[in-house]
């Protein structure tokens, strides 16, 4: 199995709350942090434990390749469909 | 024997209550003095990235303070007997399951993620204190607000107290009043002056009401009763 965009968003807007954010209004290359979607350190740690409990990927704040693969929705998906087990559906 | 009256200069009130009519036996609406109101508090102002992350409390404390039309610069003090209790009780069943807890809502379970998150959402970077005293949380909450303003009688004050329901599994013997909030606007010159005195030698009794209930039918500017609780009795007073 494998994750796609579209899926990512929901999981991203499920897990941090983003009430006002919608699949649709969230560009898939779109800088998730800072001046991008203007997401924070607490979500970036809130984001990581959850990719770590759904799909088993490991993503350490002392891994330099972190913050690459947690820059926009894209890079997220192929982190996890490189590196985590995705569920069947 | 009762200590000396402090003298509270107040420039705007405002409270929220979740249930309606006002627990404190209040009608809502402003008399260009307090404003009350109840049902869902008014946080539209709040930017959605800041708002996702606001409790009950922290809604109830920001409607308060939004009325009041603080200056860009102000002190803040918050005070409240049970903070982020729910998010807190949240956590402990977490770690109790082995579970990994969350970072949010770790970060905005501490008593002072309230005057945080105010600070995050206007910029403001003057200090702030969080204030927990049991029964007499809003009174002592109130001395330390008097405090900031006495060392830097140039920065208005915003004082902010609530209380959110307590979770069922703590709430046994526990009054439960119902979310309510109050925001103060001390400064100088006042609009009115809220006189609190205290009774240390009054008959230990159990609190029916939140000491807030009675501040607040004082500000409205109706005949007040003292309130008397585990610790002390209390005293508010309006003054013209």
């Amino acid at each position: 199995m494998e994750i796609t965009p579209l899926e990512m968003k929901k999981f991203i807007i499920a897990t941090l709350g983003l009430e006002d954010v919608t699949p649709e209004s969230l560009g898939d290359d779109e800088p998730l942090f800072a001046e991008g979607l203007g997401l924070d350190s607490i979500d970036a740690l809130e984001l990581g434990i959850a990719l770590r409990k759904t799909y088993q990927v490991q993503a350490s704040g002392d891994d330099p390749g972190s913050r690459e693969h947690f820059r926009s929705v894209n890079t997220l998906v192929a982190f996890v469909n490189q590196h985590g087990a995705v569920p069947g559906s | 024997m009762s200590l000396t009256p402090l003298a509270i200069p107040l420039l705007r009130a405002a409270a929220w209550f979740e249930e309606g009519p006002s627990g404190a036996g209040l009608a809502a609406g402003s008399d260009g003095f307090l404003d009350v109101a109840w049902g869902a508090p008014d946080v539209a102002f709040v930017e959605p990235l800041v708002r996702r992350r606001l409790s009950r409390l922290a809604r109830g404390c920001f409607h308060c303070a939004r009325r009041l039309a603080p200056p860009a610069e102000v002190r803040v003090v918050f005070a409240s007997q049970h903070g982020e209790a729910e998010r807190t009780l949240g956590i402990l069943q977490e770690l109790a399951a082995g579970s990994e807890i969350s970072p949010a809502h770790f970060s905005m379970s501490v008593h002072n993620a309230v005057p945080g998150l105010w600070s995050i959402l206007t910029g403001d970077h003057a200090g702030a204190s969080a204030v927990a005293a049991g029964p007499e949380t809003f009174a002592l909450g109130l001395v330390e607000a008097l405090a900031a303003l006495a060392a830097e009688p140039a920065l208005p004050v915003l004082y902010l107290y609530g209380d959110d329901r307590l979770p069922e599994l703590w709430a046994q013997g526990v009054p439960q009043p119902g979310p309510h909030a109050v925001a103060l606007l001390l400064g100088t010159p006042p609009e009115r002056i809220l006189e609190l005195g205290r009774d240390p030698e009054a008959p230990a009794a159990e609190m029916k009401e939140p000491q807030a209930y009675h501040a607040l039918r004082a500000l409205r500017g109706l005949p007040g009763s003292p309130w008397t609780g585990p610790g002390a009795g209390w005293d508010f007073t309006l003054k013209a």
